[in-house]
Parts: structure tokens; C-alpha cells; sequence
């Protein structure tokens, strides 16, 4: 506790933060990251423009992409991407970069605890979601001011606390990519394991649960030539860490009505994860994420 | 008053034990030289008492624990390599250290001037030679005017001129009153810089004390006779001898400092042993190097 109380002094956290600044300041892959999603990610979805210039129904236009208040859950889905692709490495590379250079023991030996670095890279990619979040807000109240006719304050704000959502978002993406730079402290595996993780290992996970799940009503629907009425597989499988993140801000088109997106009546599942439901996990998620990445650190030898 | 001390530290590795029950006393003022072959635990000695280890067993205490676990504020170190972000200079490097010991007015000019990296302080840290890494790492040691230096193996890896710059820049440090900890496999550098000397070899502690104590020796006599056996039991009874080994045709006995030649020549002649081969010679410090690991 007296630790802790030490941290959250003003000085100190300047202090820990001015350091992450000048180790990282001129470090060339985490500079190309960043400028690279401030240079994409406010822009990309005018790609739409084009390429959506026939959308499917039920949609009536491309408009909404552009439009209040639906412009919030366009570019919070483009944000989820970015985030996915460019702010997740960070944390990655905030951690491993340090190991393979022995500064990060270097800078245990020369005086800081292990908890005040890691605390110095918790407020760093703290600082760096907040900035993200900053970048979405900005961008998507003028896409939206620029394309909406007759704005008015309540349909700009009329977003279901997409910021803030879109700040957890960025701080699950970096805490993931922190955790992984903590436990697996090799640059070349945890980005792999990050980049495969989220596309694909815990979609096999979920499908192989799935399948566990209900092998014996699939089974006994196939043997009946019934329809298989019965599967109604819980949602758990939906509340894997980062598809729960992912949910933050999914894919808008999944929330359109049942009937478009629905596989049938008979199947029940849900795609996506009720937003209420996605916020509480996504925090305990990160809780979790950052409590492991601890206790990693902390543990061993560096 | 003691600087360190630790109570018997042991680390393992598996089943490997790099350190064995090493309970050692660093005093304030002492030149201290870590001594062993490579692989016998001085780096994991320094590891464990810098944080970065966790032991199996056993405590350190660093200022008798008056600054708990900010101890390494007032500690300079380098372990194993120079550490540094690569992409940077040395000023930028040498800020961050700064900015960790939380030293105020450090003189950057006088510490580059010191390891004589003045004209490449803007120099990315990694454009530089092994040896200029390691002179930085020692200016870096340096910042916060620490109360204690731990140097690692300092002059490993380096050429010749390299070895001897560093050298000189340790012996102006030691010169200056600060508390050292060296780990080293060298035993002349040792010798040259150091007031105090551990040995440990596989983990263990083998000896330790005063360099003067510890690694200059006694004075070796071989020595042989007609008879040889009544020869042993003269050598045997002589309080002046500390102890004998049999080597080809001869012994070879230590004896005390205060004894010579001569004297023991007269003693055996007094004692009915006719001596056939008398030779004195001060054992090298490399003999008594040895001579302590090999027996353990």
C-alpha cells in the first residue's frame, strides 16, 4: 500500500512518463506505428465513398457511414482495425523492444522497483488510448459535421458512450499486447501470437466449444432428420477476451435487423455480445490483462 | 559499517545451483574483487543483490536496509554488457539515466571527459565500439554520485589499449573513496584495484579477506634430502612449516614469512638431514589462484 501511495504522486508519474518519452522518443518501429495510424485512421473510411457507392439492403445509402449519429459506430468499427493493427503493437514493442536491449533490467538495476516501470508502461499506453480516443472523436465529429445536414447537438452526441467505449477498446488492444510483451518478452513470438490470437486462435477456440457444446444435439438432429430446434448453445463462448474488446465496436452491419443477419429462427445465437455485457467484461478483462502482466514481471527473473 | 551484506543467498537453476549458501560482508571504503573462474556465480551474485534475481534461499541487505528497496538509487552498476537504447546518444542515454536516479546538476561534461567521450557525445550509442560502450556505462554509473559501484567483468571482450584505458578509470574511481564491487576472472586486475578479494568457484565461497591476505602468499621451499623419509619427519616437526606436498623428488613446503632459506638449511643440518636440494621462491599469485579452487 505504501508503494502504491508513492506511484500516485504527481512527480512521480510525470517522472515515470517523461521517461517512457525519452527511451522512446526516437524509436523507429514505435514512431511508424503511430504515425501511421494518426495518418490512416482518420481518413480511411472516405475510402467508403467509393467503394460503397452501391450498398446491399437494407441500407439505404453509404450516407449513414458518413452521418450522425451512425458515423460513431462506422468509424468506431474502422477504429477497431486500426487499433487491432497499428495501437495494439505498442504494447508489444514498449516491452519486448527493452528486453532485447537489457534496458529493461538496466533500468531496474539503476534504481527504479520493478512496480514503478511497470507502472511507468501502464500510464504509457494509458496515455496512448486516451490520445487514440482523442483522434476518433475528433475525426468522426467532422466527418459527421462535414456530411449531416441540420445538425444539432443532441444527434452529435447521440452515440450510446461510443468514446468511451472506444477508450476501453484501445486500452484492451494495449493491455493485451502489453501482457503478451511481459510473458513472452520475444518480439517475434508475441507479435505472432497477438496477430494469430485474435484472427484466428480464439475463433477456433470458440468453435471448438461450440461443437463440444452441442455435439449431442447435433448428432441426434442429424440421426432424426429433425430440425435441430435444440441448439441454443450458451453465449459463453461469445465472451472470449477479445471478442468481447471487439464487440465494443463491431461491425454495424451485424446490428441490423434480425431477419437480415439471423441465420434462421431456429438456430439461436447471438453474434454479437449485448454492449452493456461487453463493457463489463472488456474492463475485467483488461483488470485481468494488467494483473498478469504483473505478476509475470514481478515473479521472475529479468 | 557494512554496505552489504548477505546471509547465505543460494540460487538455483533447475537443478544447477549457481550459488551455493554465499554469505559475504562488504565494508564501506573496500575495493571489493569478485573472484573466480567463469560460470562460477560472481555475475548471479551480482544479479541477486541488484533485484533483478530472485533467490531460492537467503537475504541481502544493502546500508544495513536505511533505504529498503530504493537501495539501487544510491548503487551504480553495470551487469555482464553496456546497456543502452541504441538508437539514442550518449546525452540521451545518459539523461534517462539521470532521470531514474532522480540526479539533479549532473556534470555530463566532467563524467564525458572522465571516460573521454567528449567528441562522440552525440554519437548514436550504437555506432560505438565495445570499449566505448563500456566507458560509457561507466560514466553512467557515476550519475547520482553513488555511494557504491558494481562493475562486472569490466575490461572483458576489450583489446589491449581498451583493457588499460579502463583500468585507469577504475583506479581514479577507487582513488576516489567510493565503495567498489568487482566481479572479475582476472586476477591481476584483481590484484592491481582491489583492496579485498572473495573467491568463489561453483557457487561456493571459497576464501576471503584483505587481497594482502588472501592471495599474496607465504613463501614456497622445495626441498629434498639423501633420505627423503627422515626428511618429511624433520619437515613434519618444523612449527615453521605450514605444509607439505610431495612433488617428483622433492616436497614442496610452505613456510612462514619470518623464516628463510638459510635458516631452515641450518635447522636440518642441526637436525642430522642432509639437504641435497634447497630452492626459495615466492609463489605467484596465479599458484594461489589455483591453488584455493583446485582443492575444492
Amino acid at each position: 500500500m505504501l508503494e502504491i501511495k508513492s506511484l500516485l504522486t504527481k512527480s512521480k508519474i510525470i517522472q515515470l512518463l517523461t521517461l517512457e518519452y525519452l527511451k522512446f522518443k526516437s524509436n523507429a518501429v514505435i514512431t511508424m506505428l503511430i504515425i501511421l495510424f494518426v495518418a490512416l485512421f482518420p481518413f480511411i473510411i472516405l475510402a467508403a465513398k467509393d467503394m460503397f457507392s452501391n450498398v446491399p439492403p437494407p441500407l439505404p445509402s453509404s450516407a449513414v457511414f458518413f452521418e450522425f449519429p451512425t458515423v460513431w459506430d462506422y468509424q468506431g468499427y474502422v477504429g477497431n482495425w486500426m487499433l487491432y493493427l497499428f495501437v495494439g503493437f505498442i504494447g508489444i514493442f514498449l516491452v519486448t523492444n527493452e528486453v532485447s536491449y537489457r534496458t529493461l533490467r538496466q533500468n531496474i538495476i539503476t534504481g527504479l522497483t520493478r512496480t514503478e516501470y511497470f507502472f511507468g508502461k501502464l500510464l504509457t499506453i494509458i496515455v496512448i488510448a486516451l490520445g487514440a480516443t482523442l483522434l476518433y472523436m475528433l475525426s468522426t465529429i467532422i466527418i459527421g459535421l462535414l456530411h449531416t445536414s441540420g445538425v444539432d447537438f443532441e444527434l452529435i452526441f447521440d452515440n450510446n458512450f461510443a468514446s468511451s467505449r472506444f477508450f476501453l477498446m484501445s486500452m484492451g488492444y494495449l493491455s493485451f499486447g502489453m501482457m503478451l510483451g511481459f510473458v513472452i518478452r520475444k518480439s517475434g513470438l508475441a507479435t505472432f501470437i497477438y496477430l494469430a490470437y485474435i484472427l484466428f486462435i480464439e475463433a477456433i477456440i470458440k468453435w471448438t466449444a461450440f461443437s463440444l457444446l452441442n455435439s449431442d444435439t447435433i448428432k441426434s438432429a442429424i440421426n432424426s432428420d429433425t430440425k435441430p430446434e435444440q441448439i441454443s448453445f450458451s453465449n459463453i463462448i461469445n465472451y472470449l477476451p477479445m471478442n468481447v474488446i471487439e464487440d465494443l465496436h463491431p461491425n454495424p452491419w451485424l446490428k441490423l435487423p434480425d431477419n437480415f443477419m439471423k441465420v434462421s429462427k431456429e438456430v439461436d445465437f447471438d453474434i454479437l455480445v449485448p454492449t452493456s455485457m461487453a463493457v463489463i467484461m472488456s474492463i475485467l478483462y483488461i483488470l485481468l490483462f494488467i494483473f498478469l502482466a504483473y505478476r509475470s514481471f514481478i515473479r521472475r527473473d529479468i | 559499517m557494512p554496505v552489504l551484506q548477505t546471509f547465505d543467498l543460494t540460487k538455483k537453476y533447475g537443478k544447477l545451483t549457481a550459488l551455493d549458501n554465499l554469505s559475504l560482508t562488504i565494508e564501506s571504503g573496500h575495493i571489493y574483487g569478485l573472484l573466480g573462474p567463469n560460470g562460477s556465480g560472481k555475475t548471479t551474485t551480482l544479479g541477486l543483490i541488484l533485484g533483478i534475481l530472485h533467490q531460492q534461499s537467503g537475504t541481502y541487505e544493502w546500508f544495513n536496509g536505511q533505504y529498503g528497496d530504493k537501495a539501487r538509487m544510491k548503487i551504480g552498476s553495470i551487469l555482464e554488457t553496456p546497456n543502452f537504447y541504441p538508437y539514442l546518444n550518449a546525452m540521451e542515454n545518459l539523461k534517462i539515466t539521470s532521470l531514474i536516479k532522480e540526479a539533479k546538476d549532473v556534470p555530463y561534461d566532467d563524467l564525458l571527459e572522465l571516460v573521454e567521450l567528449s567528441e562522440r557525445r552525440y554519437s548514436k550509442f550504437r555506432t560505438y565500439s565495445l570499449g566505448m560502450k563500456q566507458r560509457l556505462a561507466i560514466a553512467a554509473t557515476l550519475i547520482g554520485d553513488p555511494e557504491v559501484l558494481i562493475f562486472d567483468e569490466p575490461t572483458n571482450g576489450l583489446d589491449p589499449q581498451g583493457i588499460a584505458e579502463v583500468r585507469d578509470i577504475l583506479k581514479k574511481i577507487a582513488d576516489s573513496g567510493k565503495t567498489v564491487i568487482m566481479a572479475s576472472h582476472i586476477l591481476d586486475e584483481v590484484e592491481k584495484i582491489c583492496s579485498h578479494v572473495a573467491i568463489i568457484k561453483k557457487g561456493k565461497l571459497l576464501a576471503t579477506g584483505p587481497v594482502g591476505s588472501i592471495l599474496t602468499s607465504d613463501p614456497i621451499c622445495e626441498i629434498a634430502a639423501e633420505d627423503m623419509e627422515k626428511l618429511h619427519v624433520f619437515l613434519l616437526n618444523a612449527p615453521y612449516v605450514k605444509k607439505i606436498t610431495p612433488v617428483k623428488h622433492f616436497y614442496e613446503c610452505t613456510i612462514d614469512d619470518s623464516v628463510n632459506v638459510a635458516f631452515i638449511n641450518r635447522e636440518a643440518f642441526r637436525h642430522d638431514v642432509m639437504v641435497t636440494h634447497l630452492v626459495g621462491r615466492k609463489r605467484r599469485l596465479e599458484e594461489e589462484f589455483l591453488e584455493i579452487t583446485k582443492n575444492n
